[in-house]
């Protein structure tokens, strides 16, 4: 029983904090600052200006600035995408310059190939997770919303979400999405001194007006870092509710035991035990159903954990901490699931406990 | 030179709450008895022996008079000071030898020097002299279900023995076995009596025990009819 919750625990915690990992090392590969165009239905239908590119350029403190529209395909190699995030490839369009190593836009490397250059059309650079999904090799096709495009490369990001990923230029992607000319949905501003986003994050605010959208990407971490450590108590809360369910367990099971012993317990009082001792004894025992509780919950839970991740495809992140925390629960729990029994059998009376049936 | 009293019961009455009635299974008995005794209980069920035995082994308190149990008043000791009597001074025997069955021989012997802190080693080795003692030596590794009656109830002998108690009480102790098993048990008692000066008090309603006791308490409706 407690050994459910105690799994419980890790593997629904474990999966909050994998997708905690992952969402912020996401959204650590974009740093500086991000601009969107403000309209009604929300950064998905975002519609920038290419002039615009040249504006933020000339404000000091920027050092580049990197067009995107970033959509999730339709379908990969005639095979649509189910409505969910586990197998979803987006689509990363941008103005790729040059076949360096560095992607600056995701802040991913070149492992296999090249990049893409300016003149490619009809090439695509691929992350490994596609890769690994589709089987794919440099210089195979890749057929993406019906059409075929030619494998130049692969990248790594730290991210396995940026990983899903697939690479083609902005000409390349307007024409697959059917953007409009001269459009992006996003410009990605890269700084001089990424320290100063909050800065020139204002800055730029203050310059493109209202019609404008300016998130600072640290600032945007942190406020999912709440939203998600918010959904890691949730979770936990949750799963602690299936650990108290387990240590009622444990109460009734040390209760029934103590019941049962009557007669035995009664003996040895009649030996000298006294009721401290009894005490003790009811009390290692519960600790002890917590001690093997916490262990087996612990390797079920992990088990759980990887399985999810394998299977779904979602991360999972067993931390240090969650195990020992979980481990100390477990022996909370059997600690204080035996108090009651233990200074019941304590209050037993010999005499009777000597008559009993 | 006479010997010294280690039991002594003055006037004592001990009521129970049965539901709404009250019963009074001491109706004031006075007794007592002497180091090195073998003193045997005799009367009907219900005549008030286990009570009696129950007082003399610490594990009640009377309603009035006074218990003295080597010397010291029970009816002052709080709980725990009468479970230290009880683990220094007294052991128990039981008509239902009571052993932990999940416990091996050697365990059971052991349990009630568990809390005592005393060195493991110590404790095995006292516990084997004492399963020797009973002619147990070769059944130190059986559980009590794999024992018989005679077995089990000389297992019970030993883990009375165990905390070198000065007195062994015990109630029924033949109850559960046959005739000659049951003298056997007697005459191991009487031994551990004669060689090693345990007192005994033996609860009994099997008046062909008499014989072995050189105290006979005859007991009826919680008071001494007479004691010989």
């Amino acid at each position: 029983m407690i050994a459910v919750g105690v799994a419980a625990i890790i593997a629904l915690t474990s999966l909050a904090d994998g997708v905690f990992m992952d969402v912020k090392s996401a959204v650590a590969q974009v740093q500086g600052v991000i601009v969107f165009q403000k309209n009604p239905y929300g950064p998905l239908f975002s519609q920038i200006d290419e002039s615009y590119i040249q504006k933020i350029e000339r404000i000091a403190g920027v050092k580049k600035v990197h067009p995107a529209i970033i959509k999730p395909a339709r379908e990969i190699d005639g095979k649509p995408f189910a409505y969910n995030a586990k197998s979803i490839v987006r689509l990363i369009g941008s103005k790729f310059e040059n076949s360096q190593d560095k992607i600056t836009v995701i802040r991913a490397e070149i492992i296999e190939g090249r990049g893409l250059k300016a003149s490619d059309k009809g090439k695509v650079v691929i992350g490994t997770e596609v890769k690994d999904q589709y089987n794919k090799f440099v210089g195979n096709k890749i057929k993406i919303n019906g059409k075929a495009f030619e494998i130049v490369g692969v990248y790594r990001s730290g991210s396995k979400y940026l990983n899903r990923g697939i690479l083609l230029q902005l000409d390349d992607m307007r024409e697959l999405i059917n953007f409009p000319k001269n459009k992006v949905a996003q410009l990605n501003v890269e700084l001089e001194n990424p320290d100063e986003a909050n800065k020139i994050a204002k800055l730029i605010q203050f310059k493109l007006g209202d019609k404008f959208k300016v998130i600072n990407s640290t600032q945007f971490a942190k406020s999912l870092a709440n939203i998600l450590s918010d959904l890691r108590l949730f979770v936990l809360a949750v799963a602690s509710l299936a650990a108290i369910v387990a240590a009622i367990g444990i109460l009734n099971t040390m209760l029934m035991s103590v019941m049962e012993r009557y007669r035995e317990i009664g003996t040895l009082k009649a030996t000298g035990w006294t009721n401290a001792n009894i005490m003790q004894m009811i009390l290692y025992e519960s600790t002890f159903i917590g001690i093997i509780g916490g262990i087996l919950g612990i390797l079920f839970g992990t088990a759980i954990s990887k399985l999810v991740s394998l299977q779904i495809g979602m991360p999972t992140f067993v931390s240090a901490e969650l195990l020992s925390e979980s481990f100390l629960f477990a022996l909370v729990i059997g600690v204080c699931a035996g108090l009651y029994p233990a200074w019941k059998a304590s209050r037993f009376d010999p005499v009777e406990a000597l008559r009993a049936e | 030179m006479p010997k010294q009293s280690i039991i002594e019961l003055k006037d004592v009455v001990k009521e129970y709450r049965l539901g709404k009635t009250i019963v009074r299974a001491l109706r004031g008995v006075s007794l007592e008895i002497k180091r090195g005794d073998f003193a045997i209980v005799v009367g009907p069920s219900g005549s008030g022996k286990s009570t009696l035995l129950h007082m003399m082994g610490a594990l009640d308190r009377p309603t009035s008079g006074k218990v003295f149990i080597a010397g010291k008043d029970i009816g002052l000791l709080d709980d725990w000071s009468l479970a230290m009597l009880r683990r220094k001074t007294i052991g128990f025997v039981f008509q239902t030898f009571n052993l932990v069955p999940t416990l091996n021989t050697l365990e059971n012997v052991m349990l009630p020097l568990e809390p005592t802190g005393i060195d493991e080693i110590e404790k095995i080795k006292r516990a084997k002299e004492l399963l020797k003692l009973v002619g147990l030596e070769h059944r130190m590794l059986h559980k009590p279900m794999e024992l018989s009656g005679g077995e089990r109830q000389r297992v019970a002998i030993a883990r009375a023995l165990i905390n070198n108690p000065e007195i062994v009480l015990a109630d029924e102790p033949t109850g559960n076995l046959d005739t000659k098993t049951g003298l056997q048990i007697i005459e191991a008692m009487r031994k551990l009596n004669v060689e090693e000066k345990k007192t005994f008090v033996i609860v009994t309603h099997d008046l062909s025990l008499l014989k072995y006791g050189n105290r006979h308490i005859y007991i009826r409706d919680g008071l001494i009819e007479k004691i010989r």
